[in-house]
Parts: C-alpha cells; sequence; structure tokens
C-alpha cells in the first residue's frame, strides 16, 4: 500500500466522474465524453511534489453489472467483518476473466487500499438501484465520500442527500465545472477528514496548492502589467510613410493604422497565452471582441534623428555646449562677468541648435549613418486606452480562473472589463491613470509597475 | 559575479525566454525544477547564470574582459593627462589655469553633464551607443531602464577610474619630480582675483587643511611672464601649490565620481534585484527554480473511443403485444405510464423485470406468450448498462420484434434530453439487430413528478 493517499472515483456510469479527476487533478487533458461508458480502464492521476506524490485519483469505470456482482457477493453468508475479502475473492476471481470487467476494473484500486469517492448526478431523480452499488462499496469496508454532482440542475439534490447519507459518513455537493479553486481545496481538505491517517497528507497537499496558487497569480499580475507596457508604449515606424507622396498618403495610412491593430492585437493575444499556459489551460479559445484604435487617438508624427538623437536633445546638448564655452569665458573673466557668459552661450546654443538643424539636415551627406528619418505611428494618446487594455485583461483572467479544468466549453468573456473600471471609485480612477502614465515612463521596474501589480493582484485574487 | 555580468546575464535570459513566452508552465517547470535539484547549492545568479549557460548562453562572462580592458584603458587615459599636463614641458613652470581647466573643471563639467543625463530622465541614445553593439536580435524593451541604469553606473565607475589614474599620476610627479606651479594669463587679471577664485575653491578644506589654502603672497609671488627672464630667488615657492591642486583633484574630481559612482552601483544593485524579482519572464523562471514543483500524472491508457453511431428511431405506436419494464421505476411515474400504453383498450401483457431478476425468471415470464412485438422500457435518463445489454441478448433470444424506448424524462431541457439519448445510440450496436430504437416524448397525460 503506497503512503499517500488513493482516492478511487466511482459511480454510475456517465455521472461526471472524469469531470471531477479532471477538476480536482487541474488537468484539461483527462478525456471526458458526453457519452457514457468511454472509461474503460481504470486511469490512475497523480498529484505530485517534487516527484512525490502528495495524492492520487483514480478516474474508473463505471458499474455495469452491479446486480449480478452483489448477487455473486452475497451467494455466501458472511459476517461483515469478511466482507471486504469476499469482495477481494471477487476481483481475483473475475480478473481477466472477460466478465466483470468494469466492475474488476474499479473494485481493485479499492481492495489495494483506495478511499471511496462515489459520484452522483444531482439533476436526475434517485433510485433504489443504486442501493446495489452503494452496497458493494460498503462491503469494501473502506472510508467512503459521496459527491454529488449537479450537472444539469440540483432538481433532485435534497433527494439524493437523504439517500446517501445512509451509506455514507461524508456527502458533499460539487459541481467541477464551476468550483472554485477554494471549493475544490475544500474538497480535498474533506478528503483530509475522511482518513484520519490520510488527513496529513491531504493538509500538507493543500498548503503546497494554496502556495502555488499565490506564486501563479502574483506571476500573472506581472504579465498583465508588463503587457499593459508593451501595448501602451507600442508605437510603429514606417519609411513607406516618410517617403510616399502626399497624395499617397491616406490610403498607405489607412495600412498602416489596420496593421497597427493587428499588431495591438497580437500583442494582447500574446498576453491572454502566456496566461493560459500559466494555469495550464491548452485548449482556451475565448469570444473576446477585437481591440480597435482609429487614427484620432494616435500619436502620428515623422521623427528625425541624429547619432540617435531626436531634435529636442540635439538642442539640448546644443545649449550645453553653449554654456560651458560661455562658462570658460566666465572663469577666464575671474567670475567679473557674473556667468553672463555660461547663460548667453547655453541661450546661443539652444537657438542655433533650434533653427540650425533643420538646415543641418539638408547638408548631411548620405553616407553619415546614424541619420535616420522615419514616421512614428503610435503610442495610443488617449488616456482611456490603460483602461481598456486592463479591464479587458482583467476580464479575461478572471473568465480564465474562474473556469474549471473540466469544462470544455468556449471561454465566454464578459465585454464589460471597460464599465468594471469606470464603475470603480473615482480616486481609485484617478490613481490608476497616473500610473500608467508612470508606468510608460518609468517602464516595468518602476515604483508605479509595482504599484500596478499589486492591484491587479487584488484585483486576481478578489 | 559582478554587476555588469549580471546586467548582461538578465538581458540575455529575457531574450532567450521571449521564446518561451507561450510555452505550457508546466512543462518549463517540469524542465527547469528537475535541472535546479540537480544543482549543488549555489548564490541565486550563478543558478540563472548556469540555467542560461545549458542553452548555450555562454556570453556572460565574457563581459568581464571587456570591463576589465576598459577598467584599465580609464587608468591608463587618467594617468596620460594628468602626464601630459605636468610634464608636457619639463623644465617650464606647470600654469595653473591651465591645469585647473583641464584637471578640474572638465571633469567637474563632465561629471555635472554626466549627472544631468542621470537625473533628468532625458533618454540616453542607447540604441546608438549600445544596443547595436549587443548580440544580433531584437533588444528586450522592458530591460532598457536596466540597460541605461548599466550603462551609467559603468560610465561612472570608468569616470571614476580615470580620476584616479590622474590623481596616481599627479602623485608620482610629485614624488619623482619637483613640479613647479606658477600662473600667467595674457589679461591683467591681478593676484586678488586669482586668491579670490582660490579661495572659493579652498573653502571646503580650508579648516581642515590651512595650509592648502593658497595666500596672496603665494600667488602674486607665483606670478610669472612668459618674456621676463626667469626668477629663481625661491624656487621652493612654486612647488608649493601641491597642497592646493591635491585637494582640488580630490574634492572636485574624485569625490563627486566616488560618490554617483556608488549611487549609480546601489542603484543598479537594486534594479537587478527588481528585474529579477518582477520581471515577468525571469521571475517566472526563478519562480519555476526555486518553487517545488506541482505536477499532475497522468497514466497512459487506452480508453474507449466515442462512437457517434446514429441508429434508425421509430416513433412510439401502440402495436405492441408485451411491455417489459426495465429497472425499479418510482410509481408517481411508471403509473401513468402503464395506464397510458398497457391499460384500457390496449391488450399489450405488461411484465416487470429488474437487475435482481434471474435470466430463468426472464425466460419463463416470456415462454407462454406469442412471439408479438416487444416493447422495452427504459429509463432514458440513465445510460445503458451492462446489464441491460445482457437482457437485450436474452430477450433477442425469445422474440423476434423488439422495440427499446429509453423514456424521457420531462422536465427536462431538450439540449440535454438529447445529449443523454445519444448515449443509447452506440448502444444499439451491443445488442441484437431485432431491437429497434423508439424515440418520442411521453404520451399526453403521462407528467413525471
Amino acid at each position: 500500500m503506497p503512503d499517500y493517499p488513493v482516492m478511487a472515483v466511482v459511480g454510475h456510469p456517465n455521472k461526471g466522474k472524469s469531470s471531477v479527476v479532471a477538476a480536482l487533478t487541474q488537468n484539461d487533458q483527462v478525456q471526458i465524453s458526453p457519452l457514457s461508458g468511454t472509461t474503460r480502464v481504470a486511469q490512475h492521476f497523480t498529484l505530485k511534489l517534487d516527484n512525490r506524490t502528495v495524492f492520487e485519483l483514480v478516474d474508473t469505470p463505471g458499474f455495469q453489472r452491479a446486480g449480478k456482482c452483489l448477487a455473486w457477493l452475497n451467494a455466501q453468508e458472511l459476517a461483515a467483518d469478511q466482507r471486504p475479502a469476499r469482495v477481494a475473492e471477487f476481483v481475483e476471481a473475475f480478473s481477466g476473466s472477460g466478465q466483470f470487467v468494469d466492475e474488476v476494473e474499479l473494485l481493485t484500486p479499492i481492495i489495494r487500499g483506495a478511499g471511496i469517492i462515489y459520484v452522483v448526478d444531482g439533476s436526475l431523480p434517485y433510485s433504489p438501484e443504486y442501493e446495489t452499488e452503494m452496497e458493494i462499496l460498503r462491503w469494501t469496508g473502506r472510508p467512503r465520500l459521496a459527491l454529488i454532482n449537479p450537472i444539469g440542475g440540483d432538481r433532485y439534490v435534497a433527494q439524493w442527500q437523504q439517500a446517501l447519507n445512509q451509506y455514507f459518513s461524508l456527502v458533499r455537493l460539487f459541481d467541477p465545472l464551476h468550483a472554485s479553486f477554494d471549493q475544490h481545496l475544500q474538497l480535498l481538505r474533506t478528503f483530509g477528514e475522511l482518513d484520519a491517517h490520510q488527513g496529513q497528507g491531504f493538509a500538507q497537499a493543500i498548503e503546497q496548492l494554496e502556495r502555488y496558487r499565490q506564486l501563479k497569480l502574483q506571476q500573472a499580475a506581472r504579465i498583465l502589467v508588463e503587457n499593459l507596457y508593451r501595448l501602451l508604449t507600442y508605437q510603429q515606424s514606417s519609411n513607406r510613410l516618410e517617403q510616399a507622396a502626399q497624395a499617397q498618403l491616406p490610403g498607405l495610412l489607412s495600412d498602416e493604422i489596420t496593421r497597427f491593430n493587428q499588431h495591438l492585437n497580437r500583442m494582447e493575444r500574446e498576453g491572454q497565452q502566456q496566461l493560459e499556459a500559466l494555469f495550464l489551460y491548452h485548449r482556451l479559445e475565448s469570444d473576446i471582441g477585437r481591440l480597435e484604435v482609429h487614427q484620432s487617438e494616435l500619436m502620428d508624427e515623422s521623427q528625425w534623428t541624429l547619432w540617435g538623437l531626436e531634435k529636442n536633445q540635439l538642442v539640448l546638448v546644443s545649449a550645453g555646449a553653449g554654456a560651458a564655452i560661455g562658462l570658460l569665458a566666465d572663469v577666464g573673466l575671474g567670475g567679473a562677468s557674473l556667468l553672463t557668459g555660461a547663460i548667453s552661450g547655453g541661450v546661443l546654443g539652444g537657438l542655433s541648435g533650434w533653427f540650425g538643424l533643420d538646415w543641418l539636415k539638408q547638408q548631411l551627406p548620405p553616407w553619415l549613418q546614424f541619420s535616420a528619418e522615419k514616421h512614428l505611428l503610435g503610442p495610443v494618446k488617449d488616456p482611456n486606452f490603460a483602461f481598456v487594455i486592463l479591464g479587458r485583461a482583467l476580464s479575461h483572467a478572471r473568465a480564465m480562473l474562474s473556469r474549471s479544468h473540466a469544462d470544455r466549453e468556449r471561454l465566454t468573456i464578459r465585454e464589460d472589463g471597460l464599465n468594471r473600471m469606470r464603475s470603480l471609485e473615482l480616486k481609485t480612477q484617478v490613481r490608476l491613470l497616473k500610473q500608467c502614465r508612470q508606468l510608460v515612463k518609468q517602464g516595468p521596474q518602476g515604483q508605479a509597475a509595482a504599484q500596478l501589480r499589486d492591484w491587479v493582484y487584488r484585483q486576481l485574487t478578489a | 559575479m559582478d554587476i555588469w555580468d549580471k546586467s548582461l546575464l538578465l538581458i540575455l535570459l529575457r531574450r532567450h525566454l521571449e521564446s518561451e513566452r507561450t510555452v505550457d508552465w508546466q512543462t518549463l517547470h517540469k524542465r527547469d525544477r528537475s535541472w535546479a535539484l540537480a544543482q549543488p547549492e549555489q548564490s541565486a545568479w550563478r543558478l540563472l547564470h548556469g540555467w542560461l549557460q545549458q542553452w548555450g548562453g555562454s556570453r556572460v562572462g565574457s563581459s568581464t574582459l571587456f570591463v576589465y580592458g576598459a577598467y584599465v584603458a580609464a587608468l591608463v587615459f587618467g594617468f596620460a593627462l594628468m602626464a601630459g599636463l605636468l610634464a608636457f614641458q619639463p623644465f617650464q613652470r606647470i600654469n595653473l589655469l591651465w591645469f585647473l581647466s583641464l584637471a578640474v573643471l572638465l571633469p567637474f563639467a563632465w561629471w555635472l553633464l554626466a549627472l544631468f543625463f542621470t537625473t533628468a530622465q532625458v533618454p540616453l541614445p542607447l540604441h546608438t551607443l549600445i544596443e547595436h553593439r549587443l548580440p544580433p536580435g531584437s533588444f528586450p524593451a522592458a530591460l532598457r531602464p536596466l540597460l541605461k541604469q548599466t550603462v551609467i553606473a559603468l560610465g561612472q565607475q570608468l569616470s571614476l577610474l580615470f580620476s584616479i589614474g590622474m590623481l596616481i599620476a599627479f602623485l608620482l610627479y610629485l614624488l619623482m619630480t619637483d613640479l613647479a606651479f606658477g600662473w600667467s594669463s595674457t589679461l591683467d587679471l591681478g593676484g586678488g582675483v586669482i586668491h579670490q577664485i582660490t579661495s572659493t575653491l579652498a573653502w571646503p578644506w580650508r579648516t581642515l587643511w590651512p595650509a592648502a589654502v593658497p595666500s596672496l603672497e603665494l600667488i602674486e609671488q607665483t606670478h610669472y611672464f612668459r618674456a621676463a627672464p626667469l626668477t629663481a630667488e625661491q624656487p621652493a615657492l612654486f612647488g608649493q601649490w601641491w597642497r592646493f591642486l591635491l585637494m582640488c583633484l580630490l574634492i572636485y574630481v574624485l569625490l563627486p565620481r566616488l560618490i554617483t559612482t556608488a549611487v549609480a552601483r546601489i542603484r543598479l544593485n537594486r534594479m537587478l534585484g527588481r528585474v529579477r524579482d518582477n520581471d515577468a519572464l525571469i521571475s517566472g523562471l526563478w519562480q519555476r527554480l526555486t518553487t517545488g514543483l506541482i505536477d499532475q500524472e497522468m497514466e497512459a491508457v487506452d480508453q474507449r473511443e466515442a462512437v457517434d453511431a446514429v441508429s434508425e428511431t421509430e416513433s412510439l405506436t401502440r402495436r405492441y403485444g408485451q411491455i417489459v419494464c426495465w429497472g425499479l421505476w418510482p410509481d408517481e411515474l411508471i403509473g401513468p405510464l402503464r395506464e397510458q400504453l398497457a391499460g384500457e383498450g390496449a391488450d399489450a401483457v405488461w411484465i416487470e423485470l429488474d437487475s435482481g431478476t434471474s435470466a430463468d425468471e426472464v425466460q419463463a415470464s416470456l415462454a407462454e406468450l406469442p412471439d408479438e412485438p416487444l416493447l422495452l422500457l427504459c429509463k432514458g435518463w440513465e445510460p445503458p448498462t451492462g446489464e441491460l445489454a445482457d437482457l437485450c441478448q436474452l430477450l433477442g433470444q425469445q422474440r423476434s420484434r423488439l422495440f427499446l424506448w429509453p423514456v424521457p424524462l420531462s422536465g427536462m431541457d431538450e439540449a440535454r434530453q438529447s445529449r443523454l439519448i445519444q448515449s443509447w445510440q452506440p448502444f444499439m450496436r451491443q445488442i441484437p439487430d431485432r431491437f429497434h430504437l423508439v424515440s418520442g416524448r411521453v404520451p399526453d397525460g403521462v407528467v413525471h413528478a
């Protein structure tokens, strides 16, 4: 018997056993089918911490011939203490025989020491036929927990609860498709309660999972803020626009704006995929609308640089050089000029830089490598753009985080991200806008980025 | 590992990690954590360096040679500048004004300019200066502030070494030769102006070291003219300037550089820590290296393929000779149904079977009845089981025309119902083909609980 807890997920066919396993192991690669009987052999899912198994779940096929199985077990009059051995005898007798294939598969992990998670569908009526299965499970003598899975509603949950209470020491309602992470942990805690010997193992697993989740959420906040920075600072340069004749400009500009929008959407999707990869969603398709900015919202200017310096920087350097020369003259006069030289030199240098650079631009020989003229589109100048990005990113992240790994539908994202941002307190909105502006200036390592990361983290954990 | 290597390491790490941006976290965590566990205990930076090295990131460390080369060059240049100033004309007086301009004022002005670029948030022309010297590939824009801080700190460090080179040369020349400082200017400045300048310059150390503050007498006595003959009455006077000049070098050249170098290094160090801990990609790697791997392992098994079979379905009629009801049904469900199908006016025989009924009992209950169409009623909301398949096999041997009706649960939404009924389609392939699948709603008047 392994030194870690093992739970076998059993039940009638098509009651969502595989969904429960997918949700609890956070593994969206577990095969889930709406058709019954697709689980043929027991499949083991282990949760490991640094290669040490913390617990194991066994997804089993559903009971197919429970009545006959119980009849076989009942064929001999036995005292209660001998019943587990009788079940083991059943497994041994029919293992590899071609009969009771599903029952042998589902009972094998149990007779080897696994605890039992019995899954039923709370949206369908209870029937006494289930008692056969529950009776077989009682014969095994293993700790048992019943999960009512409200796949399509909770109409019959109370009915089920009454029946299950008679066979199981713990009965819980668990929706694998919509359960939050905390509900997953709560269920694991319940497993711990089920078997006092294994409780320590589950407590450790829960602690690790909580810590792991926290680290991932912090990482998610970093990804969101960095992606926000990338989108807010994105600039597209184009030599094509600069070289085009005036008449061709409108057509080309529209092309360039389309290209700009495509790139923005690609960057946003990359950020979303990064989050999906972090939280192990492999097959996620979302229905979020495209991000679109218009020409009026974009900075649109020509930029000329010389040796990597833009015009205003060159003017500053020119003014600085003038001031330095003037200062030398002041020193030469023993300070008697009261820094007139430095001031007038600075002003003269600055003015010659301002007016002379355009002239210099024409005079520069083509071989002067570091001179370049380009047309820049972006970044988006509308301050609300930061809210749009942040709102969309949070909507995507929230939809993804609240999604169970057992869910196979498209990710539905509520397009009210911006409204949610606008519904924030005015004080918070102003602070966020200020932080976004500072983020652009300071970069993702600045103080504003750290504050934004904290805020995003709180939003994700709220 | 020095701070330059750390900077380069972070830049190269980030470049490498860009390509893994959307790779499944679990795959990366498995890879990185298993690598980290195999490493000996070492510092965080060594661990990151080692990680990068396994992907061929051997450029880290090569910066050391470049940086130390630059250190030596800065020292040599500083030494050479001072040596040039002091020994350009070995038998002439050294003009103080010239010395102060080149050895004190110029480095001080340069320091002020550097301070302006550092603090005034003016972007350095980084691309031209640095980025094109880096290994090919796009430079990670998120690390531009780190690159700027690195350039600033390196610039300060090299300038400090340049100043130290100047100081060493000055001290060596003081020791090895007799330096004769004087001052000379074409302009009629007068000793008073020079005294005013030197007194202002000497203000920071006037109380600490009064001997390093030149007196008016010294200034007047060391005034010389190129056209006048050399006076040799008090040659030692010309050497007395060294204290003042040494303090000028220490206070206006070395000290500012020392402070800004220390500040720049502290800021860079902090930024390195911030990048390692907060950069979305690098901190992710760090987390993967240092956090225990929680892994879900899935045993590879061959599960049954979900067959999307479609069987022909027939409508429910009242032409059944026998009706077999399979399973235990609540009375409120089965009562009205029985009333409708086998009640007054319908001649069908009603038989109830469940999983507890043995094969012999089934055969016995059917043996005395004629071979008429038989309708098997099952709960359509429950999936078919092996026991039902066994019963179908048995019935298939007894009757030539059989109908299987998975009775839908009224009150359930259509989509769910059709999904549940779907499970019955592939089941039809497991049972004798004498069976026909009946589809249809529960007749009016039968209302389930």
